[in-house]
């Protein structure tokens, strides 16, 4: 047993090699010409997605039912084949101007969609990347505002993940810190949070990102900031309470209390005794809304009041297909492309964490 | 295919279990109009509106002294004037009032109610609304405010009451301070609607005394009391408006004949807010609208409608609306979007007319108008659109060529600008896609010169879409270096055209600064009656040849006006002081069975009494 | 129970102080021209037009002035004017109220009947291909973008089959409201087809709501279904299931008499957060079928930037919530007996 165990880590390991080397590999190969240290997002976004990667393969190894579940195993396929497009994004794709790889390539200058070129889009993007054709050449999923949709497509992977992870790691440290802080210290600091945290939630979801966006969008300019800063401030409110419940019930366990006795200081109690045990439930919730972060960012994009114009965001080129969708049996491609990929993403995400919660179910235990 | 085939078969199948029958070919509701629209109306009173949807509604309510002359707009009929004289000096309009004109409420027309009507407009004056057009000619004043602050309140209505006053039994008389030959056109407009007297009064309004007007003086849209209602002599009169939903009107059967001496042929004419482009084709397509807004850029869905004999397009036909970019001559100190000449700020960088020049030449304008356009616009050299007075078809612009961009440039601040490069930002208001292919457009060819000249600091050239409330601060603020803005006429004369693009207070001249360009020679070409002459600055030559074509008597075609209309024109190409202007034509699609509609670029939208269906 | 139902109460006004002043806050972003432009559809064409405007809507006073003078005009019972909706916020929550309340409540009942249905499916066949089918169905439906489904909807069932038309109701029932032959008692045309024994009006609203209703729903049962689900897996393995078993009941029989009804208590605390998402979800829907609801205007209302209507909408949010999370908390107290509320 013990001697299997070893080999799982050691598989692990190996992995891990792999993936870092990997990492290595791109951001050496694509330093050059793609300013990653002018355009940080690209080089952020890849860490992430190299983290996701990682994360997804221990947690594999770690729970063999993830594999088992037939559910989760096509989650975790759907996961990871948008991974390998975010990471391969440079070469699926080649950047038009490389200081600014996320705006989308553009070929002309009218709104009117145009239908792909070729019988087959693979063989199209096979085109692209051995260099026989440029992007505006081989136009594997068509034009839409002569936007192509294709290289909106793969650079718009590495954005969602961008988007999903960063908003959903944001709102849950913001939930933490409040959480944790009217829990820990209790009575008035407890009551102002948590009329705090009532205030905020008095605010639909959507409707208040949209007031927010709407309301920054003057100062801020259309973007991912603007966005994201309304999808962040009234995204929080249920990890705080989460977390508040679960540091509640640790306060009073005898390794705080004994803590507390041997004279440590309040940020050390809660840092390193009590957050570490209560903060699981928090993360595992937290990963389970990345999809529907992605799907809310995109709505906002559908709004108007997502990422500017141009900018490889899927959410954007979903809305771009809005008004040719009575059209739709002429023009499929621009509604079929991303919304597949949009689909697809944030089921991924879905099926994982669907599969996740029943394993974690406390009240599931023992059920086959 | 297939998988449509089985789809269909499913859908034949439900339809019959559902009984639900297709409505095809058939007329739908042939005693209404129906049409499905962008937006809401703003206002129902006749003085507040200023947009064209509320202009819509008061068009087909309200009736005006007179009317355009069938696809005329510069031709005008008798409506509720019987006749109308002008005196030999052009400054005093004297109209004889229909007599025989019933309100729908009852009341009959008489001259007081032409008279309140037109005082009451003068003394509203809301902010951003129309009534400047009007007080500009009649008082010599921008507003109302400002004469009242000049001679106190009670003095100005006073000037008010003297400029528009009942003179006979059947007579209105209308003063203005200066001649302005284009006026009979201003009243027109739906602005200068006629209401009852009595009825305004009744529900509360202005009280046509001078003690205090003040009290009705520009108020909030809500707080006007015609704000909803209405009560006019057209040939609709109002059923009800479902504020942000619809607006139902229905035939006026007292109707006094109007134009074609007949009530409207068609009951009921509703009008639907449909913001969702998908949805209003949907309505469309299902025959439950007549006519709906088609925006632009998505004239290609309703091709194959058009194609299937399933719906009729008028058009293209030439618009009154004028898509232009403007050229600020000098940026504010502060602004965000700053030029920079060799890496220094530099506000008066547009200042230097080679590189102008330069922007002009590199906008390729066939190309723009075919792709973004969808063909469907005209490049107009100067500032006034094809079909007004003064249009210039000989007048020459800038041809799109690289090699000349490329020569201004190298000659644009001395050579310095070549070698040293330049920062530009190109702004519009965020959404409109056709002005982001235009901004991107001149972007892409301007960065393209880098490419001639390695090594040196690079042209660097941005487009940046602004919020609208952004954008219009910004613009009033005069910090935009360069701004695509589209000006749609508000009545049909180069006057509404020279004074916006060219005039000390225009609507532009805020954000173009041409007082910074000083000691302009002017040599006469077109109007040699005038002598050469120097002016201290730019913005003094355009100020007085706007006024001099403004006063000149002669406004018809071959006349001095026009003359020195083509005049302006010609300076605004030499002087670039615009990136390509274009005139954008506009098309309407109508269900086959919509009859009697025709084109007057001087309707506000439709005007259902001319139309009937079957 | 009383004291904390007294205490929740007496929060609502502090919580609705906090959620305008935040607000009002948030707008304070703004300059007074970036306001004016709610008020300005065009380039203003006379050259004072911005100044004026700003003054006229005492757009250039400091916010917390604007804020205080607000306070007073709500105190008086006067909420101001929806430039958005083009009538006072009070009458506007009141007009587009009845609409959205339609509509969800419609949307409910799929919601409820289905995702309950579904969820109790699939806990009895765990595992099973039923299982798995049907929570992919409810997963692709939380992973659809809705703006993508009702567009598709529409396409298909409206500008092709013409079965189910946009909007609210037909323009043939809307002059029958005018000429006063149909008589709306509470503004929800369903309810009002049947007072009025109106059956084809009943049809013609029904036609226009179902896909809306559909599009609203079909995102909410993957939350009912997984709730109902494992609380329905984890019924079935107490011990009271496993006697009733014992004792030769038939399937059927355990699972809806016994089980069932008590892994419906957790699933009624659902209440809530359905309340929650429909009221989020009726923002795109809306807009999309052009239906008049109150989630339509308050987006109208946000991108125009139209702050009193914003903040109508807002406190009218705040005060269902509220109210509606604590009759889901007393109810639940009725239910459950575990359950004290202190």
């Amino acid at each position: 047993m013990s001697a299997v165990r070893a080999w799982l880590r050691h598989s692990l390991l190996w992995i891990y090699l792999v993936l870092g080397g990997l990492f290595v590999f791109v951001v050496l190969s694509t330093r050059q010409e793609l300013g990653l240290f002018e355009e940080p997002l690209f080089l952020i976004s890849q860490i992430l997605v190299f983290g996701v990667v990682a994360t997804i393969i221990t947690a594999a190894y770690r729970m063999r039912k993830l594999l088992q579940n037939r559910l989760s195993l096509i989650g975790i396929v759907l996961v990871l084949f948008f991974a390998a497009i975010a990471i391969a994004a440079p070469w699926l794709a080649p950047p038009e101007n490389p200081r600014e790889p996320y705006r989308i390539v553009r070929c002309g200058y009218t709104h009117m969609p145009q239908p792909p070129r070729g019988d087959n889009p693979l063989e199209q993007i096979w085109k692209i990347i051995t260099k026989q054709e440029t992007i505006c050449e081989a136009r594997p999923f068509g034009l839409i505002q002569s936007y192509d949709i294709y290289y909106g497509i793969v650079w718009g992977t590495s954005m969602a993940f961008f988007v999903g992870l960063v908003l959903t790691g944001l709102n849950v440290l913001i939930g933490l810190v409040i959480g944790s802080l009217g829990a820990y210290f209790g009575r008035w600091v407890d009551e102002i949070l948590m009329r705090i945290t009532d205030i905020f939630l008095a605010f639909p979801f959507l409707v208040a990102a949209i007031t927010l966006a709407a309301v920054l969008q003057p100062s801020l300019g259309r973007g991912l900031l603007t966005a994201m800063v309304a999808l962040t401030v009234f995204g929080w409110m249920s990890y705080a309470r989460l977390i508040r419940g679960d540091i509640l019930a640790i306060k009073e366990r005898d390794y705080v209390y004994a803590a507390h006795a041997i004279g440590a200081p309040h940020y050390r109690v809660l840092l390193r005794h009590i957050i570490p045990n209560a903060i699981y439930p928090t993360l595992v919730v937290g990963s389970m809304d990345i999809g529907s972060y992605v799907l809310n960012f995109a709505a906002l994009s559908f709004l108007g009041l997502g990422a500017e114009i141009g900018f490889a965001d899927w959410g954007q080129m979903i809305s771009f297909a809005r008004d040719w969708i009575p059209r739709l049996s002429d023009h499929w491609y621009i509604v079929v492309y991303p919304g597949m990929a949009i689909l697809l993403f944030v089921l991924g995400w879905n099926l994982i964490g669907d599969a996740f919660r029943d394993i974690l179910d406390p009240r599931l235990k023992g059920a086959k | 295919m297939k998988a449509v085939w089985r789809w269909g078969a499913l859908a034949a199948a439900l339809a019959l279990v559902l009984g639900v029958t297709s409505g095809l070919a058939q007329i739908k509701n042939p005693d209404t109009y129906i049409e499905a629209v962008i937006g809401d109306l703003e206002t129902l009173d006749p003085a507040w509106h200023y947009d064209t949807s509320s202009a819509t509604a008061i068009f087909n309510i309200y009736e005006t002294l007179v009317f355009y002359d069938g696809e005329a707009i510069d031709k005008f009929v008798p409506m509720l004037a019987e006749s109308w004289t002008v005196s030999p000096d052009g400054s005093t309009y004297t109209f004889k009032i229909r007599k025989g004109v019933k309100f729908h409420l009852g009341g009959d027309l008489t001259p007081e109610d032409v008279a309140y009507s037109f005082q009451r407009a003068l003394l509203q004056d809301r902010s951003g609304g129309p009534i400047h057009m009007i007080i500009e000619h009649v008082l010599d004043v921008a507003s109302i405010d400002e004469l009242a602050k000049k001679v106190g309140d009670a003095q100005a209505c006073q000037q008010v009451l003297n400029a528009i006053r009942v003179t006979g039994p059947d007579t209105v008389e209308i003063k203005l301070a200066s001649p302005f030959g284009p006026f009979i056109q201003i009243l027109a407009g739906s602005w200068t609607s006629i209401i009852d007297k009595e009825w305004a009064i009744g529900l509360g309004d202005w009280d046509g005394k001078c003690d205090n007007w003040r009290k009705w003086w520009d108020p909030k849209a809500e707080a006007s009391k015609l704000f909803d209602k209405a009560n006019g002599t057209g040939p609709y009169k109002l059923v009800k408006w479902d504020k942000g939903k619809e607006l139902i009107l229905e035939r006026n059967d007292n109707y006094w004949g109007g134009l074609a001496k007949r009530p409207a042929i068609l009951k009921n004419y509703i009008r639907k807010v449909v913001p969702e482009w998908g949805t209003r084709l949907a309505i469309f397509e299902a025959g439950d609208a007549d006519s709906i807004d088609v925006p632009r850029p998505f004239v290609a869905a309703m091709e194959p409608l058009v194609k299937a004999g399933k719906a009729r397009m008028h058009g293209p036909l030439p618009g009154n609306i004028m898509q232009s970019a403007f050229i600020n001559f000098k940026v504010k100190e502060g602004s965000a979007y700053m030029p920079k000449l060799g890496g220094a700020d530099k506000p008066d960088l547009l200042l230097d007319l080679n590189l102008r020049r330069a922007l002009n030449y590199c906008f390729d304008t066939a190309t723009y108008i075919k792709e973004s356009w969808l063909g469907e616009a005209k490049p107009i050299n100067g500032v006034i659109i094809e079909g007004r007075l003064g249009y210039n078809p000989e007048q020459k612009g800038y041809e799109f060529s690289l090699a000349k961009c490329e020569e201004e440039l190298k000659a644009a601040w001395g050579g310095k600008l070549w070698s040293d490069g330049m920062r530009l930002i190109l702004t519009f208001n965020q959404g409109n896609i056709a002005r982001r292919f235009a901004a991107e457009m001149l972007e892409r060819n301007l960065e393209d010169m880098n490419k001639k000249r390695p090594g040196r600091p690079i042209f660097s050239v941005d487009v940046l879409d602004l919020p609208w409330p952004t954008y219009l601060k910004a613009m009033d603020a005069g910090e935009l270096a360069v701004f695509w803005v589209g000006w749609l006429e508000d009545y049909a004369h180069p006057h509404n055209w020279v004074h916006p693009y060219m005039f000390r207070t225009g609507s532009f001249a805020i954000g173009q600064n041409f007082s910074t360009l000083k000691d302009v020679e002017f040599k006469p070409v077109y109007a040699t009656f005038l002598e050469a002459k120097k002016y201290p600055t730019l913005q003094d030559l355009f100020d007085d040849l706007v006024v001099k074509a403004k006063k000149e008597p002669d406004q018809r075609k071959g006349g001095r006006a026009e003359k020195i209309y083509f005049e302006l024109n010609r300076l605004a190409v030499e002087y670039a002081i615009n990136i390509q202007n274009i005139q954008l034509q506009v098309r309407r699609y109508e269900q086959i069975w919509v009859k009697g509609w025709f084109y007057n670029p001087a309707y506000p939208g439709t005007y259902v009494y001319w139309l009937s269906k079957g | 129970m009383l004291a904390y139902i007294i205490r929740r109460l007496l929060l609502l006004p502090i919580l609705l102080l906090g959620v305008t002043i935040f607000v009002f806050a948030v707008f304070a972003l703004l300059s007074p021209e970036m306001r004016a432009s709610l008020y300005l559809a065009d380039v203003p064409k006379s050259p004072d037009a911005m100044d004026r405007i700003i003054k006229k809507y005492g757009l250039d006073q400091p916010i917390h002035i604007q804020y205080w003078q607000w306070l007073n005009q709500v105190i008086r019972g006067d909420l101001g004017w929806s430039k958005t909706a083009q009538r006072p916020v009070s009458e506007a929550l009141l007009y587009y109220l009845p609409a959205t309340l339609e509509l969800s409540l419609w949307a409910m009942l799929p919601v409820i009947l289905v995702g309950i249905w579904l969820g109790i499916l699939s806990a009895v066949h765990q595992d099973k291909l039923i299982d798995h089918t049907m929570r992919v169905f409810a997963l692709v439906g939380w992973s659809l973008p809705t703006f993508v489904f009702g567009l598709l909807m529409l396409m298909y069932f409206y500008a092709r089959l013409q079965w189910f038309p946009p909007g609210q109701i037909s323009d043939w029932v809307t002059r029958e409201v005018i000429n006063g032959s149909f008589i709306r008692y509470t503004q929800m045309y369903t309810i009002d087809a049947i007072l009025n024994w109106r059956w084809d009006v009943f049809w013609d609203s029904l036609r226009h709501l179902i896909m809306p209703v559909i599009t609203l729903s079909y995102v909410q049962w993957a939350l009912l279904l997984r709730v109902t689900r494992s609380s329905m897996l984890e019924t079935l393995r107490q011990e009271y299931i496993m006697t009733a078993r014992a004792k030769g009941l038939k399937e059927s029989v355990v699972i809806n008499k016994h089980a069932a009804r008590n892994a419906m208590i957790p699933v009624a605390t659902m209440g809530g957060l359905l309340l929650i998402g429909l009221l989020n979800g009726v923002v795109i829907t809306e807009t999309i079928f052009n239906y008049p609801g109150i989630g339509r205007w308050a987006a109208d209302a946000a991108i125009r930037l139209d702050i009193l209507s914003v903040i109508g909408f807002t406190l009218f949010n705040g005060v269902l919530l509220v109210v509606g999370n604590l009759i889901v908390d007393v109810l639940y107290a009725f239910i459950d007996p575990r359950v004290r509320l202190e």
